[in-house]
């Protein structure tokens, strides 16, 4: 049985008023809701609660960002620039 | 937390995972056409228990079956059903796990009900072997990435969509634990790999493209676009030599 991508991994919302926008996962509520959050409108400090059939996984969960994240590591900035890092990423394929 | 196995874990996990893979070929020797999928399941979980063994899908998260049974463009967590009847040309997906005295095995292998095509036929093997160019990398020393990225390239170089929603994990007293196994990653990234790790390596792979969509039942994921998709899966142990296949029946 597969688990579920989870921390540190980037997705497109497919669903509600944020459809089409990139979030961090930053965490796992159970293995159907994550936690994701743009370091904007979403800060760390107060991430979304959405369901995972609500979004598009599209990048691997790196490391060191999973790391920073389960050590409480990660500010706003780290996340919009993890983002920024991925823009453009699968564009084509929301 | 990523757990090590010693010897003695290691045997009880073998035992659970002879069990894992013979319930699969109990399953694979019932599939034929006009067989529903609860009926496999039936056969499957009573061939765990006859072995003395648990089945760990039931109940797990709500799961109401003792396997995963998908067909065609289910890719995974297919619910087995009545009322869900093998037609000639279907591609099976049989997903089992077995808990032996507290550890547990974590199998899957795709079949073809009679005769199917050759777009089929090929996705399956690719898969298969998509699987075992994983394997090799799964050598203490490498790392998560090394698995992923020989999948991923193998996979994709027939043009097939590489599912990244669902990942493989490691496996041991609990069915999902640290750390995650993608089917794609970069080489020389992610979490070093140790003897006595002991992960579900599992590919699962869409003719398509790697977009999934999941049915309102809750647990079947589907190919986004409608196409074929095959998933092959070993519980696999890290050694100072080659890996070890738990879950494979001679």
């Amino acid at each position: 049985m597969a688990k579920t991508n989870g921390i540190g991994a980037l997705a497109y919302s497919t669903a509600g008023r944020d459809q089409g926008r990139l979030f961090l996962i930053v965490g796992m509520v159970d293995d159907r809701t994550a936690l994701i959050a743009d370091g904007r409108l979403r800060k760390v400090g107060t991430p979304k609660k959405k369901k995972l059939k609500h979004l598009t996984i599209v990048s691997e969960s790196s490391e060191d960002c999973r790391q920073r994240l389960l050590a409480g590591q990660v500010t706003d900035a780290y996340v919009r620039r993890t983002l920024e890092q991925s823009d453009g990423l699968s564009d084509d394929l929301i | 937390m990523v757990s090590v196995k010693n010897s003695e874990q290691l045997a009880i996990m073998r035992k659970a995972g002879q069990i894992t893979g013979e319930a699969i070929l109990v399953a694979r020797d019932a599939i034929r056409e006009g067989v529903s999928t609860k009926e496999l399941d039936t056969r499957i979980r009573e061939y765990i228990e006859k072995c003395g063994a648990k089945p760990t899908f039931l109940g797990y998260g709500g799961f109401p079956g003792s396997a995963c049974i998908s067909i065609n463009d289910e890719i995974i967590h297919g619910i087995p059903r009545k009322d869900r009847i093998l037609q000639e040309g279907d591609i099976v997906k049989i997903d089992v796990g077995a808990c032996y005295h507290g550890f547990n095995g974590d199998s899957a292998n795709t079949f073809g009900v009679g005769r199917i095509s050759d777009e089929a036929a090929r996705l399956i093997e690719v898969t298969r072997e998509s699987f075992f160019r994983g394997v090799s990398e799964a050598k203490a020393g490498n790392r998560i990435g090394d698995i992923g990225s020989a999948v991923f390239e193998y996979a994709t170089s027939f043009g097939y969509g590489v599912v990244r929603k669902y990942v493989g994990h490691g496996v041991g007293a609990e069915l999902h634990e640290d750390p995650e196994v993608p089917n794609f990653g970069t080489r020389g990234r992610g979490q070093r790999l140790f003897p006595g790790m002991t992960s579900a390596i599992e590919p699962m792979i869409n003719a398509g493209t790697f977009n999934v969509k999941e049915l309102s039942d809750g647990w079947t994921v589907k190919t986004a676009d409608g196409s074929l998709s095959a998933h092959y899966e070993h519980t696999v142990a890290i050694t100072d030599g080659e890996p070890v296949l738990l879950t494979k029946v001679e």
